[in-house]
C-alpha cells in the first residue's frame, strides 16, 4: 500500500468518526427544534383559545370592510411599528409594513415607499406601488403608471386593481400617453389596462393604433379593448380583421363581432367556421351561437348550409356548449376574452 | 494484481468523494431554497397578496382500471380554486371505470370537435357530466398514461394543464400552491409538486387530513427516501433550473409549451422524466428564457408499494425510465446552450444515478472479495463500510433537518425518533437491495437495447 493511500485511509477513518459526530449533533439539534416548536405551539394554542372568540365576536358585529385608521386613532402606535418593519431584512415583515402603511394612509415614509416600489423583488415592488396608490392616488398616478410600464411581470389582475383604486379619471390620460410612447414589445402587455380607463380615452387610443401598422399581438390586444367597450361604431373596423392573415387576430375579431354584432353578422362569421385553425373555427362558432341565443331553428338552418365537415362539427359543439347546464360557451385561451389576471 | 486493486481503490474513493461532494452542494442549495420558500409561504399567507391571480387550469386524470379509486380521486379534485375544469381519460379500462363515472356524474356523450394536436390512440367518445359542467371524460383505446394525458391535453380549454394520477391524494389547496411559482415568475413553463407517502396517513373522501407514519419497515424506508428525494434532491437542483423530473403524480405544464414539445412519449416507461429532460433540451437549444420549477411544500400524497415484489418492479421500472429518458435526450449533455441542466444535472444523472448502482455494487464486491483474498485489510474494510453507512445516515439526517425547519408534517416526537432509526437502519440491507435491483435494470435496459439494435440491423441487411 502506498504511503499516500495509507494517509488517505487514516483521514477516511477520522472522517467516518467525524461523520458520526455530525449526525449525532444534527439529531440532537432536530430534537431541540422540536421541543421549542412544541412549547411555541402550546403558547399559541393558549393565546388562540383566549383571543379567537373575542375577535370573531367583534368581526360578526361589524362585518363591513375596515375603514382607514386616522392618525388620532392610532393608540397602539401601529404606524410606528409598520415603519420600523420597512427596514427589516425579512420580505414578510417588509410586506406586512407596506400593507399596514397603505391601509393607514400613512404619508411619512413616502420616499421610502417610492424607493421600495423600484425594488427588484416583484412582490415588494407591487406591494409598495399598491401602498402609494392608496396613500395618495393623485400624487401616485404618474409614478404608478411609469412603474406599470416597467414591470410587465406584475400580475395583471393586481395592476388592474391598483389602477382601478386610483380611478379612471386620473389614470386614463397618463396611461394612454405611456402606451403610445412605449416600445412595440411592451404594448401587448399594456393595452389590456385601457379596459380600466375612461371610454373617451381608451377607444380613440386603440382606434388610432389600429390605423397604424403594428405587430399582430398589438392588434389583437386592441381588438380585445374594442370588444370590451362594445361600441357598434367599431364593427366595420372589426370586419376587416376577420380575414387577417394571422389566425389569432381572426379569432379575436370573431369573438368581438360575436359580442358586439347583430344577427346579420352571422353571415360574415360563417366562412370562418371552415378556417384551417381550430381556434378560429371555435370562436366563430361561439360567436354565431351567441348572436342567436335561444333560436335553435336559426342555428339549425346555418348548420344545414355548411358543406365543410369541420365547420359542421365545430358548430355542433358550440350549440351543445351553449345548451350546457350553467354554462354558456366555455373557453378562455389563448385568444378568448381579454384576461386581466391570467398570470401570463 | 496488487496494482489493479490499488487503482480500483483510488477509482472507488474518487467516485465516492465526487458523489458526496455533489450531494453536499445540493444540501446547501436546498437549505437556502427551503428557507426562502418558508419565508415566501408566510408572505403568501398575507391577505389579498396573491389572491385573484390564479390562471385557469385544466386538470387531466389518466385512469386505467381505476373503478375503485376514481370517485375518491375526483372528490379530492374539488379544489379551493377559482377556475378549473377536469378531464378524466379512460385509457381502455377493462373494468367498470367508465360505468362508475357515468353513474356518479350522469355522463352524456358530447359532440366535442376533437382537435388532435398531439397524436394519440383512437378516441372512442367524449362525455360531459350533466351534474358538474366542469367535468368531461374521454374514452379511448389503451395507450399508456402518457398517451392518455396527451388526449386530455388535446381537449383542454385552459392555458395550463395539471396532470394528476388517479391514485394521488391531494389537499384542498394543492392546485393553488402549485400555481404560485407561475404567478411569481412568468418564464415558468412547468412546475412539479412534492410527493409524500400516503400509506398510514389519514384521509377523508380522498382528501389528505393528517400525516402519520405507516407501520411496516419497507414503507418507512420509502418515507425517508421520499424526504431525501424531494427535500434536497429536487430542491437542490431547482434553484439552478436543473431538475430533470416532474413526477407524474402531480405536475403542471404550460399547455402551448407542452404541445410544442410534442407531449408525452408513449414508447418509454419514464414518460414524466423524459418530457422534462426534453423540455430542457429543446427550450435551451432554442435559447428560450424558461424555468422548470418545483414546489417544496408537500401537496400530493401517493401510495407506495408495501410488498417487496411490487417495490422491486417499481424501482426497476424507474431505473429503465431514467435510462430511456437520458438516452432519448443525449443531445442535452454538454450542449452549448444546455446551462446547468446540460452541464451539470444531466452528466450527474448519467454517472451517478444511471451508472451509480453498477459502481456501488462493484465497490461492495471489490471490498468483500479483496478482504476475502487478504488484499484489502480489515481496517480498510471497516473504514469503507463505516464511510458508506455514515454518508448514507448523514444524507438522511440532513433531509430530516430540512423537514424539521420547513414543514414538520410528522407532528409527534415519536415520529422523529422512528425516522432517525429508519435513517440508520436503511443503510444495512435496504439500500444495498435497492442498488441490486437498479443494477439489474441497467443490464436489462442495455440488453434490450442491444437486442433491438441487432434486430434493426437484421431488418436492414437480411442477407
Amino acid at each position: 500500500m502506498s504511503s499516500d493511500f495509507v494517509s488517505i485511509l487514516v483521514a477516511a477513518r477520522w472522517g467516518s468518526v467525524g461523520l458520526m459526530v455530525i449526525v449525532l449533533v444534527m439529531m440532537t439539534y432536530i430534537l431541540c427544534l422540536r421541543a421549542v416548536l412544541l412549547m411555541r405551539e402550546r403558547r399559541y394554542a393558549k393565546l388562540s383559545a383566549r383571543w379567537t372568540p373575542i375577535l370573531l365576536e367583534g368581526g360578526a358585529r361589524n362585518p363591513k370592510p375596515l375603514p382607514a385608521v386616522a392618525p388620532g386613532e392610532r393608540l397602539l402606535k401601529i404606524d410606528r411599528l409598520a415603519r420600523r418593519l420597512l427596514s427589516r431584512r425579512s420580505v414578510r415583515k417588509k410586506l406586512l409594513g407596506l400593507v399596514t402603511l397603505g391601509q393607514l394612509r400613512d404619508r411619512l415614509e413616502w420616499p421610502r415607499l417610492c424607493q421600495l416600489a423600484q425594488s427588484g423583488h416583484p412582490l415588494l415592488s407591487l406591494a409598495a406601488t399598491q401602498a402609494i396608490a392608496r396613500i395618495d392616488p393623485a400624487a401616485a398616478t404618474e409614478t404608478v403608471v411609469s412603474l406599470v410600464v416597467r414591470h410587465l411581470n406584475w400580475p395583471a389582475a393586481k395592476v388592474a386593481g391598483i389602477l382601478e383604486d386610483i380611478g379612471p379619471e386620473r389614470v386614463s390620460e397618463p396611461l394612454a400617453r405611456a402606451l403610445l410612447q412605449a416600445p412595440e414589445s411592451h404594448r401587448p402587455g399594456l393595452i389590456p389596462f385601457l379596459a380600466v380607463c375612461n371610454y373617451s380615452t381608451a377607444l380613440p387610443t386603440v382606434r388610432q393604433m389600429l390605423h397604424e401598422p403594428h405587430a399582430d399581438e398589438v392588434i389583437a390586444s386592441c381588438l380585445h379593448v374594442i370588444g370590451k367597450f362594445g361600441d357598434r361604431q367599431d364593427l366595420p373596423l372589426l370586419y376587416r380583421y376577420l380575414t387577417h392573415p394571422r389566425w389569432h387576430v381572426r379569432a379575436v375579431a370573431a369573438g368581438c363581432v360575436g359580442k358586439m354584432g347583430r344577427r346579420a353578422d352571422q353571415e360574415k362569421l360563417a366562412p370562418l367556421l371552415a378556417d384551417r385553425e381550430w381556434w378560429v373555427r371555435y370562436r366563430a362558432a361561439q360567436a354565431i351561437v351567441g348572436l342567436s341565443p335561444r333560436d335553435d331553428q336559426r342555428l339549425r338552418d346555418i348548420h344545414g348550409t355548411l358543406r365543410d365537415r369541420y365547420a359542421r362539427d365545430i358548430l355542433t359543439q358550440a350549440i351543445a356548449e351553449g345548451a350546457r347546464p350553467g354554462q354558456s360557451g366555455t373557453d378562455l385561451s389563448p385568444t378568448g376574452r381579454m384576461r386581466i389576471g391570467a398570470g401570463r | 494484481m496488487m496494482s489493479f486493486f490499488l487503482a480500483a481503490q483510488w477509482f472507488f474513493l474518487l467516485y465516492f468523494l465526487a458523489l458526496n461532494a455533489v450531494y453536499a452542494m445540493l444540501i446547501f442549495r436546498a437549505l437556502g431554497g427551503v428557507a426562502r420558500y418558508v419565508q415566501s409561504r408566510d408572505v403568501a399567507g398575507l391577505p389579498h397578496l396573491l389572491g385573484g391571480f390564479a390562471p385557469p387550469v385544466t386538470i387531466v386524470v389518466p385512469a386505467r382500471n381505476e373503478e375503485a379509486n376514481i370517485l375518491r380521486t375526483l372528490h379530492s379534485l374539488q379544489q379551493h380554486y377559482p377556475e378549473y375544469e377536469i378531464v378524466v381519460v379512460n385509457d381502455g379500462s377493462t373494468d367498470r371505470t367508465l360505468e362508475v363515472l357515468t353513474a356518479a356524474y350522469s355522463l352524456k356523450p358530447f359532440p366535442e370537435a376533437y382537435r388532435a394536436r398531439l397524436k394519440t390512440r383512437p378516441v372512442r367518445a367524449v362525455y360531459q357530466s350533466t351534474v358538474d359542467s366542469r367535468l368531461r371524460v374521454i374514452d379511448k383505446e389503451q395507450g399508456g398514461r402518457g398517451d392518455a394525458v396527451n388526449a386530455g391535453v388535446n381537449i383542454a380549454h385552459y392555458p395550463w394543464v395539471c396532470r394528476v394520477d388517479a391514485d394521488s391524494v391531494l389537499q384542498r389547496d394543492s392546485l393553488m400552491l402549485i400555481v404560485e411559482p407561475l404567478l411569481e415568475d412568468p418564464t415558468v413553463v412547468a412546475c412539479g409538486g412534492t410527493i409524500r407517502v400516503a400509506n398510514g396517513c389519514k384521509s377523508q373522501d380522498g382528501l389528505f387530513v393528517e400525516a402519520d407514519l405507516p407501520k411496516g419497515p419497507l414503507v418507512l424506508f420509502q418515507v425517508v427516501e421520499y424526504l431525501r428525494a424531494f427535500l434536497y434532491g429536487r430542491m437542490g437542483w431547482s434553484p439552478m433550473n436543473a431538475h430533470l423530473i416532474i413526477s407524474g403524480a402531480f405536475g403542471i405544464y404550460h399547455k402551448e409549451t407542452f404541445v410544442a414539445a410534442g407531449g408525452y412519449r408513449s414508447d418509454t416507461v419514464g414518460e414524466d422524466m423524459e418530457l422534462v429532460v426534453r423540455l430542457h433540451r429543446t427550450l435551451s437549444a432554442q435559447r428560450k428564457s424558461y424555468r422548470i420549477t418545483f414546489v417544496p411544500e408537500p401537496i400530493c400524497w401517493s401510495t407506495v408499494p408495501d410488498d417487496i415484489g411490487t417495490l422491486r418492479r417499481q424501482r426497476m421500472r424507474w431505473q429503465v425510465g431514467l435510462a430511456e429518458s437520458l438516452a432519448m435526450n443525449r443531445g442535452l449533455m454538454f450542449h452549448r446552450q444546455g446551462s446547468f441542466a446540460g452541464w451539470f444535472a444531466y452528466p450527474f444523472t448519467v454517472f451517478f444515478e444511471w451508472l451509480g448502482p453498477v459502481v456501488e455494487t462493484c465497490g461492495y464486491l471489490f471490498v468483500i472479495i479483496g478482504f476475502a483474498l487478504g488484499i484489502v485489510s480489515l481496517s480498510v474494510f471497516i473504514t469503507f463500510m463505516l464511510l458508506a453507512a455514515g454518508f448514507g445516515i448523514l444524507l438522511s439526517t440532513c433531509a430530516l433537518l430540512l423537514e424539521e425547519i420547513s414543514f414538520r408534517l410528522y407532528k409527534r416526537p415519536r415520529h422523529i425518533l422512528v425516522l432517525f432509526a429508519i435513517a440508520v437502519l436503511e443503510n444495512f440491507g435496504y439500500r444495498q437491495l435497492n442498488t441490486l435491483w437498479r443494477m439489474a435494470a441497467v443490464f436489462q435496459h442495455l440488453h434490450r437495447g442491444a437486442r433491438a439494435r441487432l434486430a434493426r440491423r437484421k431488418r436492414e441487411c437480411p442477407a
